[in-house]
């Protein structure tokens, strides 16, 4: 793997965080001339796990950073999404359900969705003291090799 | 994200959406969308120059929607990028939050859901 293919970067838990880490993630991966739907995956996984550490993370364990490790995986991406809030495991939640006319109040739960749909591979592990989600995303070329 | 309001039609409201519909564009535009969701009436939201959106930004168009239903009114989303569509169809929102590709499918939308609420 050559140096060029991996990028870390640390941010703070703010909305402004939260924007800054797009532009962030957005520059780094658009280096590597992915299908653009690999990307535009990367940044909505990152946004929703990012807003959802801002929304819901509770209180810190740790140093209250969320780092952020971007790898280049053929023509997907790896992605390795740490923070230091409560303990939270993003794959054992049960799904949101869609909503329906009618239905005043928007669901929660959204955001996971998104994550579970767009990650070909979501695995979580708890080292007592940060949450470390990974998340791989594939071109669907990719997939369908995979599943060929 | 910027957001800008105008007539559409006979009674509508057109909201033009451009930029990311993100935690900072949700933050931005959901006092002018919950305005005009709150004055009834029907609303087509312009997608066509949203090139990102997450879930919070779903949310706000949520509110809307359900805003707008209350009063008897529809919203329906304005041609939004194949990304984004992707996006709004992987949440089931479609229900709540109609694509329509054109002026003339909202109208039509519109329209049906005036002579279904007669």
């Amino acid at each position: 793997m050559d140096a060029g293919s991996v990028e870390t970067q640390t941010f703070g838990i703010s909305a402004g965080d939260i924007a800054a880490i797009d532009r962030w993630i957005a520059t780094a991966i658009g280096r590597w001339d992915l299908p653009e739907r690999v990307v535009f995956g990367a940044r909505l996984c990152v946004a929703e796990l990012a807003a959802n550490t801002l929304e819901h993370g509770g209180a810190a364990r740790g140093h209250d950073r969320i780092t952020l490790t971007v790898r280049r995986a053929g023509d997907g991406i790896a992605i390795e999404f740490v923070d230091a809030r409560a303990a939270f495991d993003p794959t054992r939640v049960a799904p949101a359900a869609s909503p329906h006319a009618g239905v005043m109040k928007p669901p929660g739960g959204l955001g996971l969705k998104l994550v579970r749909a767009y990650a070909d591979e979501l695995s979580y592990r708890d080292d007592g003291v940060h949450n470390r989600v990974t998340l791989t995303i594939r071109s669907a070329a990719a997939q369908a090799r995979r599943t060929a | 994200m910027d957001i800008s309001i105008t007539q559409f039609g006979d009674g509508a409201t057109r909201v033009v959406l451009v930029g990311k519909l993100d935690i900072l564009g949700a933050e931005k535009v959901g006092l002018p969308l919950s305005t005009v969701a709150g004055a009834g009436g029907n609303v087509v939201v312009d997608m066509r120059g949203v090139d990102f959106l997450a879930s919070i930004g779903i949310r706000q168009l949520l509110i809307a929607a359900t805003t707008i239903e209350r009063r008897s009114g529809k919203l329906v989303l304005l041609d939004p990028t194949p990304l984004v569509t992707e996006v709004l169809l992987t949440t089931g929102v479609d229900d709540i939050l109609p694509i329509v590709r054109s002026d003339d499918e909202a109208r039509a939308a519109f329209a049906g859901a005036a002579s279904g609420a007669a």
